[in-house]
């Protein structure tokens, strides 16, 4: 099923929010189950999906 | 140009806005994140400065994720939470500017030239997005880094 916009949206934020936590001082360990499935909804790589969070912040900037 | 701007300078065309009194026409170069761990290298004072720098852009630039879901929940400004997030962002991204223009004065303070202060002057939204790319440039690295 295609996900609308709004939801690919809401992923793609919470993809960026969790991974982003790796740069903290204490990262989450176990946001990789989260993450992969993150990825299966989106059916899009690491990568792009940091690329279109990317662009997404950028708009708000 | 600063010798400095001669390295491999991290290009970045959409911050051609950053002085819009002197409307530049040529492309501005500012610090990548390569550049800016390799200048602060041995300098204890300099390298916890970046680390902070580098922990408000972070930061920002989670705010900003907030602040852009919940806009994207409500479809519009209307919430209390939208609200919350937005006046939180406000505060934050003056955080982040002081760190930049903070070590930038401390770079300058021991010979180094760095001029992002007056490149983006007071263009909050040019913070914003150097914020945003040093931070997915350390993302970046992680993911480069992991086997």
């Amino acid at each position: 099923m295609k996900l609308s916009n709004k939801r690919r949206k809401e992923l793609i934020l919470e993809y960026f929010k969790i991974f982003s936590r790796e740069l903290e001082d204490e990262p989450v360990t176990d946001s990789i189950t989260r993450l992969d499935k993150i990825k299966k909804s989106l059916m899009a790589s690491h990568d792009e999906i940091l690329k279109e969070a990317e662009k997404v912040l950028e708009e708000q900037m | 140009m600063s010798p400095f701007h001669i390295l491999k300078g991290n290009e970045v065309e959409h911050l051609g806005d950053l002085n819009p009194e002197k409307n530049f026409q040529v492309k501005h170069l500012l610090f990548s994140l390569d550049e800016l761990e390799e200048l602060v290298k041995g300098d204890e004072i300099l390298e916890e400065l970046l680390e902070d720098m580098l922990a408000s852009c972070l930061r920002y630039v989670q705010t900003v994720v907030d602040f852009t879901y919940e806009l994207n929940q409500c479809d519009g400004a209307s919430s209390e939470e939208f609200r919350e997030v937005s006046e939180k962002r406000g505060a934050i991204h003056d955080t982040m500017i002081s760190s930049i223009r903070i070590l930038c004065r401390q770079m300058n303070k021991v010979g180094m030239e760095c001029d992002l202060s007056s490149q983006m002057g007071e263009n909050r939204s040019a913070y914003g997005r150097y914020a945003l790319m040093l931070t997915f440039s350390r993302l970046e690295k992680i993911n480069q880094n992991q086997p």
